[in-house]
């Protein structure tokens, strides 16, 4: 086991996540670790040790149970795979990224997150075996020199969730840095990258911000940086020598959303120079319908049941297609306005019509979209 | 606080005269409604087979209701001089185990209707002081409520509506679902909406489309929702002279739908025309993708002879040369 400089760098983000953090409950085979043995260090009395899952408590009656299962951790073990295909939706187009779910669970509070429904575990989900990562990762560029990824750990958690504690973007960037045919992405609402300002990237991390409008942080999405917070990090970043990324996902529909879309477009423009931006996506509000009791439930004042919404093909709720189709041209037009036509944008989880509709791209598949990614890397 | 000694209550049975019963204290009252026929026809018939429960007033001489208000209601109706009752002795027992006493009886009588089931969370709540925990933990499963904290506001914001509402949920005609969508409405609305449903005579499913659809238009156009139903196309839908009530309800419902949904509805309205167009024979439907999500269209056939199939294969060549169906492809794209 290597030991940490984290051990040292005890910061305000790292004390605000701890202090969320009701217990941590440590598997027998995750004993050992380093994260583990910090968590331990950090959490005191409530560093629990269990013998198996069995022995963790049931949130269920709980008043919000899924409040309680982002308060709550469980330290474990991640078995193969550790390089994921993004699981993407049937009968849309998906853009080939791998995902690495060494966290699985966030601590932020979105009324429109998925993982409200979608993780069936019973709490936050610590992988501490990180090093089987990093074998995984060195194993496929090394023997796939050919084969270009876009690796991201900002799936099924915000990528910088106790992200000191556990050290998993430093140790990816430092990784990734020695390779040139794979890039990291760390996706993330935060703004507090100060951990990462420092390190030696080699220009193979992308740190992506996740936007959206004041108006939906505000309602939609607690305990999340503001929209200002999040381009002043970009704009350090940027200073940090790394490429940008910024994704508008979701898009959501509301009256007066054009002025307020544009407007965050404009403030991009304003903080970072184009010229970093490796990618940016765009995609429409869509989630299960399973997910509407929770938003119900749990942001009694959000305002996303106001859009008109379809079934899709793959059976999740979405804009109707007209709608969406708007959205997707005018914040094109904005973007290529304001930060010039070379920045790259693209779709997330859309139609092949979306893809021509709105872009004028026709016949589009997941291997041209995968390709021209893969090219900005 | 509520507290409750383990006893039995002992009632001295004894006759009472009608008129020495207070029936306007209505403290142990938990019913709402209509009393049943079929209870007013037995009384006639039979008389008082289980005596009402009173208690003794003794800064009047007069008695109070505990149990039995339908049955002294109906006694007085049908102007009875006297009614055998059993008398209890207030004095032996807490206001809150009298009312406990008094929700029980109904329980195990006739049981409790929505609108009486609500007004008892209120009372536990409001007069009686009985904790949140403590009506979610017993008093919400005895009244077989699902126990959690939303559902207890609902019922508190229930019991506060009106009474012909609350009457009108007890008799089953406004739906206890449709009921909680009223309840979060200001009183104007509410009412207004209310004689909607009512005029109408909204079935149940009806009445919460109905209700939805309306709360989020007047969200989405910043308009109270009485005055969604100012809108000329709703105003025709509900005035429409050449309609019965059913028939007035599906195009309401329709009309506003078209008003929630609008750019799936031109889309819709777009298909459907062109679809008329092409007039399409008996046997033969067309259907757009589910949500217009993708290009295809779905041309149904149904047949039962070789000769309505070789007809068939006729139209299909002609709707396959007509504009409307490129039209439609072309919409559609």
């Amino acid at each position: 086991m290597t030991t940490n400089k984290n051990d040292e760098f005890h910061t305000s983000k790292l004390d605000c996540e701890l202090n969320s953090i009701e217990y941590a409950y440590a598997l027998p085979d995750a004993l050992g670790y380093d994260i583990t043995e910090r968590f331990r260090k950090y959490l005191g009395s409530r560093f629990i040790n269990i013998n198996s899952t069995e022995d963790l408590p049931y949130f269920g009656n709980d008043e919000d149970p899924i409040l309680k299962k982002k308060r709550n951790i469980l330290l474990c073990l991640k078995h193969s795979p550790y390089l994921e295909p993004c699981p993407g939706t049937k009968n849309y187009l998906c853009c080939g990224y791998k995902i690495m779910s060494i966290v699985e669970g966030c601590h932020m509070d979105c009324s429109y997150c998925i993982l409200q429904g979608y993780l069936n575990a019973p709490m936050t989900r610590v992988h501490v075996n990180i090093k089987d990562y990093e074998n995984a990762l060195n194993n496929a560029f090394m023997s796939n020199p050919d084969k270009s990824y876009r690796i991201g750990t900002g799936e099924l958690a915000d990528s910088l969730f106790l992200d000191e504690l556990t050290g998993v973007s430093e140790r990816m960037i430092h990784l990734f840095s020695n390779y040139n045919n794979s890039i990291f992405e760390i996706k993330t609402k935060d703004h507090r990258i100060e951990h990462l300002l420092n390190l030696d990237h080699n220009r193979r991390t992308i740190i992506s911000w996740s936007l959206n409008t004041p108006r939906i942080i505000n309602l939609e999405e607690r305990r999340t940086s503001s929209l200002k917070k999040r381009l002043e990090a970009a704009a350090a970043a940027e200073q940090a020598g790394y490429k940008l990324g910024f994704h508008f996902d979701p898009l959501i529909d509301y009256s007066g959303w054009e002025k307020d879309y544009e407007e965050v477009v404009k403030r991009i423009s304003k903080q970072v120079n184009p010229e970093n931006i490796c990618w940016i996506s765009l995609g429409c509000l869509r989630f299960p319908p399973l997910l509407w009791p929770y938003i119900r439930n749990r942001f009694p004042s959000s305002k996303l049941y106001l859009g008109e919404f379809i079934r899709g093909l793959d059976g999740k709720t979405r804009y109707f297609k007209t709608i969406r189709t708007h959205m997707y041209s005018a914040m094109k037009k904005w973007i290529q306005e304001y930060l010039g036509k070379n920045v790259f944008v693209y779709l997330c989880m859309e139609s092949e019509l979306e893809w021509q509709n709105a872009f004028d791209i026709n016949a589009c598949t997941m291997e041209k979209i995968s390709s021209c990614l893969d090219n900005r890397i | 606080m509520e507290k409750i000694k383990r006893h039995n209550f002992i009632a001295k049975y004894q006759k009472v005269s009608l008129s020495e019963i207070d029936i306007q204290n209505k403290n142990y009252n938990i019913r709402i409604g209509e009393a049943l026929p079929v209870l007013k026809s037995s009384i006639e018939k039979h008389g008082i087979i289980e005596p009402p429960l009173l208690l003794s007033n003794a800064t009047n001489n007069s008695f109070i209701v505990l149990c039995g208000f339908r049955r002294i209601g109906i006694l007085k109706e049908i102007r009875a001089d006297n009614i055998q009752a059993g008398i209890i002795d207030n004095s032996s027992y807490s206001e809150f185990e009298l009312f406990s006493f008094a929700v029980h009886d109904n329980m195990l009588g006739c049981g409790l209707n929505s609108s009486e089931k609500a007004l008892v969370i209120k009372k536990l709540s409001n007069i009686h002081s009985v904790p949140d925990d403590r009506i979610m933990s017993y008093w919400m499963p005895l009244l077989s409520l699902p126990s959690n904290l939303r559902e207890l506001h609902l019922q508190k914001q229930i019991a506060d509506i009106e009474k012909p509402i609350l009457e009108s949920i007890a008799n089953g005609t406004t739906n206890i679902k449709a009921a909680f969508l009223l309840s979060e409405l200001d009183r104007n609305d509410r009412l207004c909406l209310f004689n909607i449903i009512n005029n109408l005579k909204m079935g149940n499913n009806h009445q919460k489309q109905f209700l939805k659809l309306i709360a989020e238009i007047s969200e989405r156009e910043k308009k109270f929702p009485s005055q969604i139903l100012n809108f000329s196309e709703v105003k025709d839908a509900l005035e429409n002279g050449n309609h019965n009530p059913p028939q007035r309800v599906v195009q309401l419902i329709s009309v506003l739908q078209q008003m929630r949904n609008p750019a799936f509805s031109n889309t819709d309205k777009i298909f459907k025309n062109l679809s008329n167009k092409l007039n399409l024979p008996k046997g033969i439907t067309l259907n757009h993708s589910p949500g217009y999500e993708s290009e295809e269209c779905n041309l149904m056939l149904s047949f039962s002879s070789i000769e309505e199939l070789k007809q068939q294969n006729t139209e299909i060549i002609r709707i396959a040369k007509s504009a409307e169906i490129r039209k439609i492809l072309e919409h559609d794209n």
